[in-house]
């Protein structure tokens, strides 16, 4: 009996068990991700080490911009009456609700451009520096960030109040932070890429913010102006991906995925327009 | 004495006079509520929150009609607690002192009174059978009664993990069909299918000296992205000065009613008295009886001249 | 007089010679009940330390919300809710039922039938062997993505279908618990039955024994629709059922965990009024005051037990009718709980009271319980019930029937039976002060919680500080939480006297003889602590177990064993036959 008893709970507990992750490090200081491609250059490797963007011989470039064509509503207010420590923070300002912005030339903020298909063969350097999630205002920020597969994640409460973050997709977990300063350290966190990875407040329940895991550095977030770079590759065919959070309720973007071949030095332009319904 | 003689006696009169008591006052003979203060605020003066007043009384306000009654039983049950308890400990204490060890002395070698046992067994029953009749009716007129909805004040109160939203009948008298998958948290956050028709808010708002029925939804949780769902989960309605409290259960919508007495007028809370998750602690909701005028602002539109029902779905969740 | 079959003693003396076990037999796959109950006492006291403070890291984050709480940092909502939920499931799981229903029932039970040990000796071994495993996957919840079971001991879905995997735990440990449990109430109801000594009858049997009879019984009808409730719950949380959602019904959860655990609180508390009424009788040298009165009220409690569960959901949705009628049965269980405090009154009245240890936390155990239970009628009124349901007005009534009243009840017998569990005394002056301290810290921690709760304080919110963005109506009774909290650290801190006192005195407590107390039950005829096997031989019974101060003798108590002879038993005869 008591080894049936044994192997039902071994059973029970092996589905959907997650070993938390051991305590968290001091806080290196806030990094984050830069949009786009980075800087310093050196030597050049294609197939099986690892690929730095900054050392790659006469790269290739993608340029282009996200836009949003047909009428956009004004951003509507976010109602937060019945959490008076929300609006306590806002004071009279209204909050609006940052999931469709729309800059000069129609430009869209906070798209995201990445390279689905065409990096197989490389490995890349995991940045030291944490990617940081804020709870400020009750509201996310960033709204949209990226973040690397096997990056540190950490997540700030800046509130004076309890917010918790539930993330149900990718690699999921729930944790609250109930005070102000309040740091939560996810060591390597993700573990394989998806776009969006949704982080979302329970209590708060507008709060929402999106990231976009990805195993490489070439993406690109857009401002306001909607317009985007992706430098530093090495010649090959890409596959370009954009992604907007919006896009359930909005029609298709044209195009959604572009494949591209890329020469060395090349420099391509690719336009994502989205349509309102 | 007389009761220890012939105690099957005593005890068959005792029952049958505390049965005729306790009938009498479950038809409504109780004691009076004790005069409110004649203090009737004013329509204009500024709302106060009872937080933000002096001096917050342990036990809150009553502001509902059947308030007084349940506390009436409150301290009825408490006076006869009390003066059993006192009792009891008294004797218990003078029994310690009084029959402590002493050497040589002997116990009393009794092994029991059976005349005793009966009279406090019996006595014990009356006051018990006493107190089970006296609480049938306000519990039959809070929990079994609804005042006609033509007459009431109609809110569709949707629960849900960690917040509370009132939904208001829009000028049509009806309220809007909601859908889990049209919630948007923030701008649509119950998933009407019209937001622009009924009027949401997240504090609840109602009139005093007016009979006011809520429907108790449990809302869960859609991801629009993923399309998602989450369970709702189970919260209570509780506003402890209206002295009202009731689950709210999932799948199954539930309508309780009450009535604030006149010249309440001010800002209460509405808190979730069932654990419903991490959150449980910060479900609060503003809970504001206001004049004819203040609510006609909140709602943008004279209620009175808008009766509504609650007839027809209002949710599709099952 | 009713005999035991002589057979089946002869049958085991036979065996016996054959059976020699080795120091793995012998402590550790014990089959032997003293034993057995020794390990059942020390897993649950170990248990009692781990509940103990997460009670204090509870009742911390409540006075201060904004500070951390030592060892464990600032403690989340998340954090809180596994805090009190595990709690008080190790408390009642793995603290409370255990120690009445495994350490005190079978260390008491065979000694006080005469029988040489259980009916089935195996299956008792096995009922505690569960109980450790089932811990260890309790606690397996704290390391796991998500924390440990969150969603209250009452466990209500859909948020405990909707939960992190240590509710699985939670369901997958109580089913062993469960299992545990009604190994143990067949084994106390067979032996009971089958296993009395020559002369023991039912109404010469102690009300201890009484109170494991029928708590049994309870166990035995009440543990089986708990265990299906739990798998219905593991089936909607991996399988994707509906039991408790969509098409199914939450409140089926709800009358299926209340109809076992309504009969689970008096199992926790009716092996504790046996216990308190062998001690009081001990102790004030007087026969129990109504001891048919004392066993049948035991037997209605249980009785009524089962159908009064629907008192926890009169606010729950349930129909309002349906509510009526268990007010009414609530009401009625209320009577023989009083007829029991009347009786221990009348048993102390014109007695010759010794105020040992033992006694005190017993005497403890009558006035606390007077008041957990007349808080209880409070509840009964549905209109109350109303404003006071889900408030610390019922944290309060719970810990002044568990606390006030069981965990007294335990003390009390761990004092009284320490000298024939281990052949030691527990310190007297230590167990005095041990009690003065608790009595008080524990009064002042639980009584207010009356105070605050009437007025409608709800219950399970991490925080009462409006810093948090938690209610605004209830921050100005922050002063009385840090009251409670404060008193609540003393209560915990003394405690530490009562295990220092129990654990020194099993190394170097003073000797104790067969009968320090002079008491009359069987086992204090034997050897303290009893050799296997208990009574060689089994002993005749000729007269009930509280015979104190009898005229027939000189001395002031008279053993059950105690053989009379000539006029003195024809004079036994005629006072048993008159009642007095």
């Amino acid at each position: 009996m008591l080894v049936v008893v044994v192997a039902g709970c071994a059973l029970a507990l092996g589905g959907g068990c997650e070993k938390k992750p051991t305590g968290g490090s001091p806080g290196t200081p806030a990094g984050g991700e830069e949009a786009g491609g980075t800087d310093a250059p050196t030597a050049a490797k294609s197939g099986g080490g690892v690929l730095d963007p900054a050392t790659v011989e006469n790269p290739a470039t993608i340029v282009g911009v996200v836009q949003i064509k047909g009428n956009v509503p004004a951003p509507k207010e976010v109602v937060m009456s019945s959490k008076q420590e929300c609006v306590a923070l806002h004071g009279d300002k209204p909050r609006l609700l940052d999931s469709l912005i729309v800059g000069a030339d129609n430009g869209l903020k906070d798209s995201f451009v990445y390279v689905s298909k065409g990096l197989e063969k490389y490995k890349f350097e995991v940045p030291k520096e944490p990617a940081v999630l804020d709870q400020k205002g009750c509201m996310y920020t960033p709204h949209v960030f990226p973040v690397r597969v096997n990056q540190d994640l950490k997540i700030l409460n800046s509130d004076p109040f309890a917010h918790n973050v539930n993330v149900k997709t990718n690699r999921a977990f729930n944790k609250a932070q109930a005070s102000q300063g309040d740091v939560e350290h996810r060591k390597k966190w993700f573990k394989k890429p998806g776009v969006p990875t949704k982080f979302a407040c329970d209590i708060h329940a507008w709060m929402t913010a999106y990231a976009c895991v990805v195993n490489n550095p070439y993406y690109a977030l857009t401002g306001a102006d909607g317009k985007f770079k992706i430098t530093g590759l090495p010649p090959g065919k890409y596959t370009f991906t954009v992604w907007h959070e919006a896009y359930p309720k909005l029609k298709a973007p044209s195009p959604k995925q572009v494949e591209v071949e890329l020469k060395a030095g090349e420099t391509k332009t690719i336009d994502f327009i989205y349509t309102m319904p | 004495m007389t009761f220890l003689s012939r105690p099957h006696v005593f005890s068959a009169r005792l029952c049958f006079g505390v049965l005729l008591v306790g009938l009498a006052s479950s038809t409504g003979i109780q004691a009076q509520a004790p005069e409110p203060a004649a203090v009737t605020t004013p329509a204009s003066s500024p709302l106060v929150p009872i937080w933000e007043q002096p001096d917050q009384p342990l036990i809150p306000e009553i502001i509902s009609t059947y308030g007084w009654d349940v506390d009436y039983l409150f301290y009825l049950i408490l006076a006869i607690t009390l003066f059993f308890m006192v009792l009891v400990l008294a004797l218990f204490f003078y029994f310690l002192v009084r029959y402590r060890y002493q050497e040589g002395r002997r116990a009393t070698f009794s092994h029991g009174n059976n005349k005793l046992e009966v009279f406090w067994t019996v006595g014990t029953a009356a006051i018990l059978i006493y107190l089970a009749f006296v609480q049938r009716k306000t519990w039959s007129e809070m929990r079994q009664e609804l005042p006609e909805e033509s007459e009431s004040f109609l809110v569709n109160v949707f629960a849900e993990q960690f917040v509370w939203h009132f939904v208001y009948p829009g000028k049509d008298g009806k309220f809007e069909d909601t859908s889990l998958q049209e919630v948007f948290p923030g701008i649509n956050p119950v998933g009407l299918a019209n937001p622009d028709n009924d009027v949401y808010l997240q504090d609840l708002v109602v009139p005093e000296d007016t009979p006011i029925i809520l429907q108790l939804y449990s809302l869960g949780k859609y991801d629009q992205d993923t399309g998602q769902e989450t369970l709702p989960v189970l919260h209570s309605f509780f506003a402890s000065n209206v002295r009202i409290k009731l689950d709210i259960v999932p799948f199954y919508p539930q309508k309780i009613w009450f009535k604030i007495l006149p010249g309440k007028r001010g800002i209460y809370e509405v808190n979730c008295a069932e654990l419903c998750g991490l959150g449980h602690y910060t479900m609060r909701a503003n809970f504001k009886v206001l004049s004819d005028a203040e609510l006609e602002k909140e709602l943008g539109y004279n209620w009175r001249e808008h009766p509504a029902t609650f007839a027809g779905p209002a949710t599709t969740e099952k | 007089m009713s005999t035991t079959s002589p057979d089946t003693t002869l049958a085991h003396e036979a065996h016996e010679e054959h059976h020699e076990p080795g120091l793995i037999g012998k402590y550790i796959f014990s089959r032997d009940h003293k034993v057995i109950s020794v390990q059942f006492l020390f897993t649950a006291l170990i248990f009692m330390m781990v509940g103990g403070l997460l009670a204090m890291a509870v009742r911390w984050r409540i006075a201060w919300p904004l500070e951390a709480v030592p060892f464990l940092g600032k403690v989340d909502g998340a954090q809180y809710n596994i805090l009190f939920t595990m709690h008080a499931t190790v408390m009642i799981f793995f603290v409370i039922i255990p120690l009445l229903v495994g350490a005190f029932a079978n260390f008491v039970v065979p000694l006080h039938i005469g029988a040489r040990d259980m009916a089935f000796p195996f299956l008792n071994g096995l009922s505690y062997w569960v109980m450790p495993f089932a811990g260890i996957i309790m606690m397996l919840g704290f390391v796991l993505e998500g924390g440990a079971a969150a969603a209250g001991w009452t466990s209500y879905p859909p948020l405990s279908v909707i939960a992190s995997a240590g509710q699985t735990c939670w369901c997958i440990s109580l089913l062993l618990v469960g299992s545990s449990s009604i190994m143990g109430a067949v084994n106390y109801i067979t032996t009971i039955v089958k296993m009395r000594a020559p002369g023991m009858t039912f109404h010469r049997m102690s009300l201890t024994v009484w109170s494991v009879f029928i708590t049994s019984g309870l166990v035995l009808f009440g543990t089986p629709v708990l265990t299906s409730a739990l798998i219905l719950l593991l089936m909607d949380r991996l399988v994707g059922t509906t039991f408790f959602s969509h098409d199914g019904q939450p409140l089926l959860w709800q009358h299926l965990f209340w109809f076992y655990s309504h009969p689970a609180v008096y199992i926790m508390i009716l092996p504790a009024m046996g216990i308190t009424s062998d001690i009081l009788a001990v102790f004030a040298r007087k026969p129990i005051f109504g001891y048919r009165a004392m066993a049948y009220s035991m037997v209605t409690i249980s009785g009524l037990g089962y159908i009064v569960w629907g008192h926890h959901m009169f606010q729950s949705g349930m129909d309002p009718q349906l509510g009526t009628t268990f007010m009414i049965s609530t009401m009625l269980i209320a009577l023989p709980s009083a007829v029991k405090v009347f009786n221990w009154l009348g048993t102390l009245w014109g007695g010759n009271i010794q105020f040992t240890s033992a006694m005190l936390n017993a005497l403890a155990f009558v006035s606390m319980f007077l008041i957990g239970g007349l808080s209880g009628i409070f509840m009964a009124a549905t209109p109350v019930d109303i404003q006071i349901h889900d408030t610390y007005f019922i944290v309060a009534h719970i810990h002044y029937v568990l606390f006030g009243g069981t965990l007294f009840g335990v003390f009390g017998g761990l004092y009284f039976w320490f000298p024939k569990m281990f052949g030691r005394f527990m310190n007297e002056t230590w167990g005095k002060i041990h009690f003065i301290l608790t009595f008080i810290t524990f009064n002042c921690t639980f009584f207010v919680m009356h105070i605050i709760g009437a007025g409608g304080l709800p219950r399970r919110f991490a925080s009462y500080a409006v810093e948090e963005g938690t209610s605004l109506q209830w921050a100005h009774l922050q002063p009385y939480q840090e009251f409670i909290t404060i008193s609540a650290l003393a209560l915990g801190a003394t405690q530490i006297i009562f295990f220092v006192n129990f654990f020194w005195s099993l190394a170097r407590g003073k000797k104790a003889g067969e009968n320090p107390w002079n008491a009359n039950t069987l086992e204090w005829t034997l050897p303290s602590p009893p050799v296997h096997g208990n009574f060689f031989p089994i002993p005749d019974v000729y007269r009930g177990p509280y015979e104190y101060s009898s005229p027939l003798v000189e001395e002031d108590y008279l053993p059950q064993s105690k053989k009379l002879e000539g006029e003195l038993a024809e004079k036994e005869r005629r006072l048993q036959e008159r009642p007095h």
